[in-house]
């Protein structure tokens, strides 16, 4: 199946005809979602409403978490098989990636401030979190740097690979060092200890985003290709 | 092999020190770097003696990557790299070649000096040498990644400036080993745990960079 939507071409058709599709699925989630997280789900006992921020806050870490797995897995793709395709959608997540990690450190420094009386510390998880936006910014820094854009495109793949290494200490950090942070109370051994009314909303929010990041990845995909077309077009003299 | 390997070592050596004045000058930009932080923080002796860990370290880092990015630029303007590649040696072994010359140009006179440079900055003397072994493990780190770095930027234009946002990121964890274990250090403990996570970053760069600086080198030749 990965073979069959492979071809660069097909990959444009077959997305083009499902983006209605998944705006409109991205539509009724955030509606369902924005309803269950801002008045459907319970109060906090001790910050009240402002655990709210916690709906947008947990998925956009998640998100950028998943974007950089993406990033390394298409990266590892473009350099061992060398396929256009995985160099396209990698340099089409590393914007999104790099937005969500910067959108998960503002709303998380906005929900710090009333609950821990700080904009900043520098706990673990939030100077990995900013390793991970500086690793974002370096992979789009190297993509661009060449006069042909396409000769940037494998150094960054490298430089993708290289940076997975910090992945795990991202999603480990808050068990392994003394941290203000909240430690993990979903993805972690012995089950998931957050409440029903809480998990609800915030799976739904969770699809959401990555309908929303699904979205955006394939609408930048598709720029790159079109442009690429046209300037393979234009060095062949049709234009 | 051996003969080759060596002659390729010492040819190294001899491009990277052109003369005995080169580890001079590396201390030189050492030393001009750590002069900033007395005069910033004031000679009053107690904020100098709390930041000395990440003054040394930070001055170390920086010296590594002074024109890091012009690494490999001569050597493939000349053709030279291009004839190794043909030998029969892999290139990964050459590259480690090159990266422990360029850490015994850069960082064996830092290490060799430090007690001097200690005087500086008022630090006890008792663990210096644990100090020196730490800083050893971390500078041959910072320069295997500092390869990585200037071999991923061949050819690209602003690469002195991309070359910082690449390395700066991949050689945190080794500057926070680094700075707990002179930590340690200076308050009279053996920091075997933090040594130890030195050791094991150095060895993960030795396996994985030259292997990605010989793939980014031959992407560049290509």
């Amino acid at each position: 199946m990965i073979d069959y939507l492979a071809n660069p071409s097909r990959f444009f058709r077959i997305t083009n005809f499902l983006l209605p599709w998944l705006m409109g699925l991205l539509i009724t989630l955030t509606i369902i979602g924005i309803y269950f997280a801002l008045f459907d789900s319970p109060e906090d006992l001790v910050q009240g409403s402002a655990v709210r921020i916690m709906y947008v806050h947990v998925p956009s870490a998640w998100l950028s978490i998943f974007s950089y797995l993406l990033l390394s897995i298409c990266s590892f793709f473009f350099i061992v098989w060398r396929h256009p395709l995985a160099d396209i959608l990698s340099r089409s997540i590393a914007p999104v990636g790099a937005l969500f990690s910067l959108l998960t450190l503002l709303t998380g420094s906005i929900w710090g401030r009333p609950m821990w009386g700080t904009w900043w510390v520098w706990d673990a998880r939030l100077t990995s979190m900013l390793i991970l936006f500086i690793f974002f910014l370096g992979y789009i820094a190297l993509s661009n740097a060449f006069e042909k854009n396409e000769r940037g495109s494998r150094p960054a793949a490298l430089l993708a690979i290289v940076g997975s290494i910090n992945l795990p200490i991202v999603k480990f950090s808050v068990d392994w060092w003394n941290t203000l942070h909240q430690p993990a109370s979903i993805i972690r051994t012995g089950g998931i200890s957050i409440d029903q009314s809480m998990l609800v909303p915030l799976i739904i929010m969770t699809l959401a985003f990555h309908t929303f990041f699904i979205l955006v990845v394939v609408l930048r995909a598709h720029s790159i290709l079109i442009e690429r077309k046209v300037y393979h077009l234009k060095v062949l003299g049709k234009i | 092999m051996k003969s080759k390997m060596s002659s390729i070592f010492y040819r190294e050596l001899k491009v990277q020190n052109k003369s005995l004045k080169d580890p001079l000058f590396v201390i030189g930009v050492y030393l001009s770097l750590l002069l900033i932080f007395p005069l910033s923080l004031g000679p009053s002796s107690n904020l100098l003696k709390n930041f000395s860990p990440a003054i040394i370290w930070t001055c170390s880092l920086i010296t590594f990557l002074t024109a890091i990015e012009k690494f490999f630029i001569s050597d493939i303007s000349e053709g030279y790299l291009e004839q190794l590649f043909l030998s029969n040696l892999p290139l990964s072994v050459i590259v480690l070649i090159k990266a422990l010359c360029h850490w015994i140009s850069v960082g064996f006179p830092l290490i060799i000096l430090f007690p001097l440079i200690s005087i500086f900055l008022n630090l006890p003397l008792n663990l210096l040498w644990i100090i020196c072994f730490s800083l050893f493990l971390g500078t041959l780190s910072f320069s295997l990644i500092g390869i990585m770095g200037a071999a991923l930027v061949l050819g690209a234009k602003k690469s002195n400036v991309i070359v910082i946002l690449i390395i700066i990121p991949l050689t945190i964890p080794i500057l926070i080993f680094g700075i707990s274990s002179t930590l340690f250090c200076l308050e009279g403990l053996i920091p075997y745990s933090t040594l130890y996570l030195q050791c094991m970053s150095l060895s993960f760069l030795l396996a994985i960079s030259p292997i990605v600086t010989s793939s980014a080198i031959k992407i560049y030749l290509e």
